[in-house]
């Protein structure tokens, strides 16, 4: 049987405790020339995608600024556009909510990437998670969980609509005859359903993926069975072995439930890498960046996540606190995508590590944190990376790691071409769109205008 | 995301009348207008600065920092057609008009670079800052605009050879405003 061909892809280093920004190698996360670096390197390596995360709502912890991570995030559409002119195979994927933004401007913002970028747009459907990012907006924090995802089924089926609306050969532009479109339908749509009554003409042509590709995250059974029926692939933060596989067989039973080939859905786990020369170099290197990634008050506050509460008077180098989590009390630390669904689990699940192992607070917070999934030798790094993927425990990665812009280099100079070696990652781009390159089929009603007022999407 | 390099982006705005100039006058750096000759020119800069008195300019909590705002840059749209005699300039608005008849809200301009550039500086004299031109057609007028019309100005003195700043404010001789949040000991 031949071996799975692995998706790669790369994060830039994230708003959160993982980024070290204090490391004297740590350019700006904001700068043009970082972004810039970032992705020469990504496509350097014949990575498929790069890949930016999303939030909305500076965040806080109380009444108070909440700074010991890296604070500040630019415009994921003006980022992506502006390195769609510096790169020219990889793909761009952007996490963009679905409960905030209205579906005309999203399906023009995202056809719009993919006729810049020659077919590279990727959107990452989330619904985001918590009311303070809603007060930004016009309606305010006003969807609960459950219509959080109906809008966002909505939205989608809303935004395809949209992209369908012109079809693949709706510019004619023929001087001779004076003909500019093909027929007076032209981005003519009408949606309606529970969350939109929506009506008119679209402007944007049919962008060379038809369908820009579709990438979700979110974990609980109504994201799964949402990816499951919608995605094109899954950016998950399975990182462990077992649960990734856990995981993976989960999401590929609710694909083939929702009729579709589950090899359809790729799923893709986010993995920070740590390199060295030995095994030995690797464990310690490692140690050191994570010592510096949960410093004690950085495990304070994450403690606070899952307890929602002030932990200030706890020694991070004593016990696991044996207060009981407050899940009800209004949000104690705003603008963080939450940790857990269920935080008095969560709070025992810690005191249980902790008792087992012997740990303090803080060195519980490091353990249960660790989010370098891989660290080792360039080979061993390699082995592993094949080794989820040929078992199934993922369809590929996307890699990352403290440092940014220059943290991915190592990844590309030295456990990419090892993977290329071996045959189970490209050695040049296959093709000319992210679809095409992830071995993705074309959107189904690919060029075919819809009929007016079809898309109906009440349930 | 941190206050961007500029502090607060350039804001421009197009208008045709004294409504869209009073918007401009409370809130704009730049106005654009659409005079048909100099003299017409010289009546809406006028009116512009007539405008901009009555309005009490504000910008109310930045108003007490950063004292009163700069006068509106005022450029002319100017829709451009260029060739390199006044005879072929002729000739293809002629053509242009024979498939549809080539109309606009700005004056349109057939004419040669060098008598665009002379037309450009005499107008300046009507009290305008300077022009947004539209090339008529792309790439063909904003080619010529680059190759005829700039090296034309340089000549007389009107136009830049190198820019001189790095954001757009500076470009139009505006300062960085302070930040409205700005305390006694932080930065703007
Ligand atoms: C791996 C992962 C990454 C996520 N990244 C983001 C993000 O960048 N921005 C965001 O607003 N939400 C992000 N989310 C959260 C989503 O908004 C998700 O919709 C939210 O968790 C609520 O859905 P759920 O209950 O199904 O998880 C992420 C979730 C996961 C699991």
């Amino acid at each position: 049987m031949s071996r799975k061909q692995i998706v790669l892809g790369a994060y830039f280093p994230g708003v959160n405790h993982d980024t070290v920004w204090s490391d004297p190698a740590s350019g700006s996360h904001i700068d043009f020339a970082s972004f810039e670096h970032w992705a020469r390197t990504a496509e350097r390596g014949k990575l498929d995608l790069l890949f930016l995360a999303e939030g909305l709502r500076i965040r806080t912890r109380g009444e108070d600024f909440f700074d010991q991570d890296v604070v500040g995030r630019p415009d994921t559409f003006t980022v992506l556009a502006s390195l769609a002119a510096v790169t020219s195979h990889i793909g761009l994927a952007g996490t963009i909510n679905s409960t905030f933004n209205e579906p005309y401007e999203l399906a023009r913002k995202f056809a719009t990437l993919d006729v810049l970028s020659g077919g590279r747009a990727a959107w990452n459907v989330v619904t985001s998670s918590d009311a303070p990012t809603g007060e930004n907006f016009r309606r305010g924090g006003y969807l609960g969980h459950h219509q959080r995802y109906e809008r966002a089924g909505e939205t989608l089926t809303a935004v395809r609509a949209l992209w369908d609306s012109w079809g693949s050969d709706a510019v004619v532009a023929d001087p001779s005859s004076g003909t500019f479109l093909r027929d007076g339908h032209v981005g003519d749509f009408a949606v309606h359903g529970n969350q939109f009554d929506i009506a008119g003409r679209f402007t944007v042509p049919r962008g060379p993926q038809g369908h820009p590709v579709i990438l979700q995250a979110g974990e609980s059974p109504a994201g799964r069975d949402f990816a499951a029926a919608n995605a094109d692939a899954i950016f998950s933060r399975y990182q462990k072995f077992d649960e990734a596989r856990a995981f993976y067989d989960d999401v590929k039973a609710r694909v083939a439930k929702a009729g579709r080939d589950p090899g359809e859905v790729r799923i893709l786990p986010s993995a920070a890498v740590v390199l060295g020369d030995t095994e030995a170099e690797a464990r310690e290197r490692h140690a050191e960046i994570h010592d510096r990634q949960v410093d004690p008050w950085t495990a304070i506050v994450l403690a606070e996540m899952v307890w929602n509460r002030d932990l200030s008077a706890y020694d991070p180098d004593g016990p696991v606190p044996d207060v009981e989590p407050t899940p009800e009390a209004p949000t104690w630390i705003r603008g963080r995508a939450p940790l857990t669904q269920d935080a008095h689990a969560t709070a025992t699940s810690w005191r249980e590590i902790a008792e087992a192992r012997g740990l303090s607070l803080r060195e519980t917070v490091k353990h249960v944190f660790d989010r370098a999934v891989f660290v080792g030798t360039p080979e061993h790094v390699a082995d592993e990376i094949d080794r989820y993927v040929q078992a199934d425990a993922c369809d590929g990665f996307i890699l990352g790691s403290h440092v940014s812009p220059t943290g991915l280099d190592e990844i590309v100079d030295r456990v990419v071409p090892i993977l290329a070696d071996r045959g189970v990652f490209r050695t040049d781009y296959e093709a000319g769109t992210l679809r095409e390159n992830l071995g993705l089929a074309p959107p189904a009603r690919f060029g075919e205008r819809r009929p007016t007022g079809s898309a109906a999407v009440a349930s | 995301m941190p206050r961007p390099p500029q502090g607060q982006l350039l804001v421009v705005s197009l208008g045709h009348g004294d409504e869209p100039y009073r918007l401009a006058a409370r809130g704009a750096d730049v106005l654009c207008v659409t005079p048909h000759d100099v003299d017409e020119a010289r009546g809406i800069v006028e009116r512009v600065r007539e405008i901009e008195a009555e309005v009490e300019r504000h910008d109310e909590a930045s108003a007490a920092t950063r004292g009163p705002l700069e006068p509106l840059r005022v450029l002319a749209d100017l829709v451009v057609l260029l060739a390199p005699t006044q005879d072929e300039a002729d000739e293809r608005l002629a053509r242009l008009d024979a498939i549809d008849p080539l109309t606009s809200d700005a004056a349109v301009l057939a004419t040669t670079p060098s008598a665009l550039a002379d037309l450009l500086v005499a107008w300046q004299e009507a009290g305008l800052d300077g022009y947004r031109l539209r090339p008529a057609v792309l790439p063909t007028d904003l080619d010529r605009i680059v190759d005829g019309l700039v090296p034309a100005l340089q000549q007389r003195g009107a136009f830049r050879t190198a820019y001189v700043g790095s954001t757009l404010r500076e470009r139009f001789g505006l300062p960085r405003p302070t930040s409205r949040y700005a305390t006694a000991g932080s930065s703007a």
